[in-house]
């Protein structure tokens, strides 16, 4: 009996482990077969739309692109598949999060794709496929000089209002800090609440300090300051300047946001602004697109840049640039679909589709604009410089992100801590973060 | 981590294989059982999540290319490692409230306890995402997000405490049953305990911020800037903490033996002892027996030599208060006594069954009359070997009978009542006692306070180790001059299954 069981133990055992030191079993797919891990949900527009590119992609070329819709976590579902050689041929995801998984510091995971930004012509004949582009924008993401992900959808963020309710109330859209203060006064007394907020997602509530800063400093602020491990940074009076912004919207201060806005769990808030409850909200040009079923009668979307500050080192000529697209893995079974399948899909009337499907913009420069979107298109064509949503922060250092600014940023834009505390306390958790690293 | 996640499927799966029978065990094996899901599946949700934020998994960061391998063959979805780890602790609450309760000797506080246990367990499993797949579709997660999360937010608060509170009734309830235990149980009890509760310390640290349900739903299913509220201090701690609820268990269930587990052994190892020791008494008794016939020899040549001479081949009459002729009697009894004792420990086979206490102490009130029974008898069975059974209470009524002896007023009782898991038979007398000194040693072969031809000091070491072989203790309480209780503890059977 005894032996019997040592035996069953070690043979459970051996069966439980087993999986453990086994390789990839799976086998080698077929050359004419384009395997897609994407970042949408079946049914979502963007899913829609692949799955007709993909059909058109197959019909034209005889490629059969085999899309698994993983959904936003894609990059972490297909992680252990990565890791037993099972690699698929694109991954697609925003570029700050494909740079947090596949650009580490012990190993790049994906292709370059310089030499097909460069060297290879355009769909419409166009020299280079860069020519399709703004290099500033792709060139954001590079690393090392090379360029590693391809998009097709560009995102970037600012304050969306309804310009009817603003016509309404004999206002414009604002450009500078005093502008923009004395709108929300204006709609604060109106009896609108002037700002729309689900306190509940923290980075809809970093959206505020990290744009505030950005124009006060310029861009790459945020992120010197994230990682300067002497805290000393957070001593510059720039910062300080940004937080004392921020702090004035808030209930601490001037008490902008709708009320209860602590408290507010996503999309309460944005869908109480859809239905002008009340006036901006700062937010992804995905908001329109959200919430277009929600609106009221004559809701008419606009857009407005987060205000400049006089004074200040940035200016609403600095544009977020938060890309989404492609990244081919370095043992992809067959990138040349891989790139055949992303030049097919920057095509201009492709491009022009998915901004009138999804409503969102294209990355294609010289795309069509959703009609919900067109108020960003000033914006865009302004831009002089771009920078990445969150000054990077978030792929540079998510930890600290998450654990240090996240919950004293919450705590200033709640109004719970004056400026100065903010500065403070962000000083010192930033010290004691890079300390216990 | 990983590998003590293996080290308590295996321990569960010995103690199961071996053990099978015994309904505590498997109480008792769902928390190790339980909390090997949980921690799979906590395992797994910690490496997704911290791998989805690019941050360093604190709980089980040297370990992450194995669970990720191991994921490519289970495939799970962030909603399977949810799940995993709500059926993990559903099934270690079940273990951890069942074990405790299974041993309270009222049936309706149990029946009432398990009612509750399905409540709860049924109030956590509802909880799996199956439910919010249900709820959700992606495309119409904008219309019924505000209510649902609002919902869920409730719905997982409650869960935490019922988590909590479920986990703290289980602490009390085995803190309980400790102070309840009979003393002589009391050091087992508190080695149960002490293998348990480091996995109940590790459960509560580990689960106490159970994942919440909306961070799948947040923005179709993002995980984006879900942290995790580990810190290395703490996962320090907690593996720590594993390995000695680890060793504990082992410690604890093997060793001390504190599940009853070498019940059966003992019977064995009884039987097996018995066997040898037959063997050596009628060697023993034999070469005893021709020393006494030696003896009788010796005394008879005594006899005729002092005799008067009578008619050849006849024995001289005896005379009353003769030595020779005392000598002669007690060499009789002694050869005729020891010539039965190969035949009367010819062969001892236990034959446990099923049996109810009123069969088993009833022909004994019977037999005895003096002796008072003051409660109703318990309506409640043991496994034990019926005859032998019978012969260890007429042992100790027999004793109790001798230490009354010449007193004025004898008084015997015999009670019978239950003790969480077991019951317990007493036999008290009120005759002169035990010293401190003695009670010590009377369970020991060959001691006797009344050394005699008939007392040959074997019967409380004999009783003593048949009450072991059945599971059971048998303990003395005494004061000199006043009282003699023996308490006599048999595990209750309350497995379903006819009496013969």
């Amino acid at each position: 009996m005894k032996k019997r069981t040592i035996l069953a133990a070690c043979l459970i055992a051996t069966v439980l482990a087993a999986p453990l030191f086994a390789g990839g079993q799976r086998e080698k797919v077929q050359e004419d077969v384009l395997e897609y891990a994407s970042m949408w949900n079946p049914g979502e527009p963007q899913a829609v739309y692949m799955e007709e590119m993909a059909r058109k992609f197959e019909a034209e070329t005889g490629i059969r692109v085999d899309i698994s819709f993983a959904g936003r976590d894609v990059l972490t579902k297909i992680r252990s598949r990565i890791l037993m050689g099972d690699v698929p041929d694109i991954v697609e995801q925003d570029f700050s999060e494909l740079a947090g998984a596949f650009l580490r510091n012990d190993g790049i995971l994906v292709q370059p794709l310089t030499d097909f930004f460069y060297q290879t012509p355009g769909p419409e004949g166009q020299p280079t496929m860069m020519d399709l582009f703004d290099e500033n924008v792709i060139t954001l993401y590079a690393h090392n000089n090379e360029i590693y992900f391809f998009p097709y959808e560009f995102i970037t963020s600012g304050f969306f209002y309804d310009k009817t309710l603003f016509a309404e109330q004999g206002l414009s859209a604002p450009r500078t800090w005093d502008e923009f203060i004395q709108v929300n006064r204006d709609l604060k007394a109106a009896g609108i609440p002037p700002l729309a907020l689900d306190g509940n997602i923290s980075f809809y509530n970093a959206y505020y300090y990290y744009w505030a800063l950005t124009r006060v400093m310029g861009p790459g602020h945020l992120a010197r300051a994230a990682g300067d491990r002497t805290g000393k940074t957070w001593d510059e009076p720039g910062y300080l300047e940004a937080a004392r912004m921020v702090y004035q919207l808030s209930a601490g201060g001037e008490n902008f946001f709708q009320p209860g806005y602590a408290g507010s769990n996503y999309p309460a808030a944005q869908a109480d602004w859809a239905l002008n409850r009340s006036g901006s909200i700062l937010c992804g040009t995905w908001i329109p697109s959200e919430t277009r079923e929600q609106t009221v009668d004559g809701f008419e979307v606009g857009f407005y840049p987060f205000p400049e500050v006089p004074g200040g080192a940035g200016s609403v000529g600095d544009v977020e640039a938060y890309l989404i697209g492609f990244a081919v893995p370095v043992e992809a079974k067959n990138p040349e679909a891989a790139r055949e399948f992303m030049r097919f899909i920057s095509r201009k009337e492709h491009a022009n589709q998915l901004a009138r499907d999804t409503i969102n913009i294209a990355a294609r420069t010289d795309a069509a604009y959703p009609r919900l979107l067109e108020g960003v298109r000033p914006t865009l064509e302004g831009a002089q410089r771009f920078h990445v949503s969150y000054d990077g922060v978030m792929q540079l250092y998510p930890e600290w992100f998450a654990n240090v600014f996240y919950p004293v940023d919450n705590a200033l834009v709640f109004g719970n801590i004056t400026p100065e505390e903010f500065i403070s306390r962000m000083k010192a958790d930033t010290i004691a973060f890079w300390r216990n690293r | 981590m990983f590998y003590l996640i293996l080290a308590y499927l295996l321990f569960a799966l010995v103690v199961l294989l071996r053990h099978r029978k015994t309904l505590n065990i498997l109480w008792f094996l769902m928390m190790p059982l339980g909390i090997c899901l949980a921690l799979l599946g906590l395992l797994f949700f910690t490496e997704y999540i911290s791998y989805a934020n690019f941050i360093m998994n604190p709980l089980f960061g040297g370990e992450n290319l194995l669970i990720w391998r191991l994921n490519y063959y289970l495939n799970l979805s962030v909603f399977g490692m949810y799940r995993l780890m709500n059926l993990g602790i559903t099934l270690y609450l079940l273990g951890a409230l069942g074990y405790p309760l299974s041993f309270h000797p009222n049936r309706s506080v149990r029946t009432g306890g398990y009612l509750m246990m399905l409540i709860i367990a049924g109030a956590i499993l509802l909880n799996d995402p199956a439910l919010l797949q249900m709820l959700f579709q992606p495309h119409t997660i904008f219309h019924a997000i505000p209510r649902v999360l609002s919902t869920l937010y409730l719905y997982n608060s409650l869960l935490r405490w019922l988590i909590r509170i479920s986990l703290t009734g289980s602490a009390l309830l085995m803190g309980y049953i400790h102070l309840k235990t009979p003393s002589i149980f009391k050091k087992q009890s508190l080695l149960i305990i002490g293998g348990i509760m480091p996995i109940h310390v590790l459960v509560v640290v580990l689960f106490f911020w159970f994942p919440s349900h909306s961070i799948h739903i947040w923005r179709f299913s993002t995980l984006k800037h879900v942290s995790l509220p580990y810190t290395r201090v703490l996962a320090s701690s907690i593996v720590l903490l594993s390995f000695l609820s680890m060793a504990a268990l082992i410690y604890t269930a093997l060793v001390y033996n504190s599940f009853e587990l070498k019940t059966i052994q003992r019977r064995r190892a009884f039987q097996a002892t018995m066997k040898t020791a037959h063997s050596g008494i009628r060697i023993f008794s034999h070469s005893i027996k021709n020393q006494f016939i030696a003896i009788r020899l010796l005394a008879e040549q005594g006899l005729l030599q002092e005799a008067p001479a009578t008619a050849p081949g006849e024995l001289p009459s005896p005379a009353p208060g003769d030595r020779l002729q005392q000598i002669l009697s007690i060499c009789e009894q002694s050869i005729a006594r020891l010539s039965s004792i190969p035949a009367l420990h010819d062969r001892i086979t236990l034959s446990c069954q099923k049996v109810t206490l009123d069969r088993l102490l009833t022909p004994l009130v019977m037999e005895f009359p003096q002796v008072t029974v003051s409660n109703p008898i318990p309506q409640a069975s043991i496994v034990v070997d019926e005859h032998y059974f019978g012969e260890i209470l007429r042992n100790l009524i027999v004793n109790s009978q001798e230490a009354l002896l010449n007193h004025p007023a004898p008084r015997i009782h015999l009670s019978c009542e239950r003790n969480l898991s077991h019951i317990v038979i007493r036999v008290t007398d009120n005759g002169c006692g035990i010293s401190r000194e003695h009670q010590k040693q009377i369970f020991n072969p060959f001691f006797s306070t009344k050394p005699s031809i008939r007392s040959w000091g074997l019967g409380l070491a004999f009783s003593r180790q048949l009450v072991e072989a059945f599971g059971g203790a048998l303990h003395v309480e005494s004061t000199e001059g006043v009282y003699t209780r023996m308490e006599l503890y048999i595990p209750e059977d309350r497995s379903p299954g006819e009496i013969p």
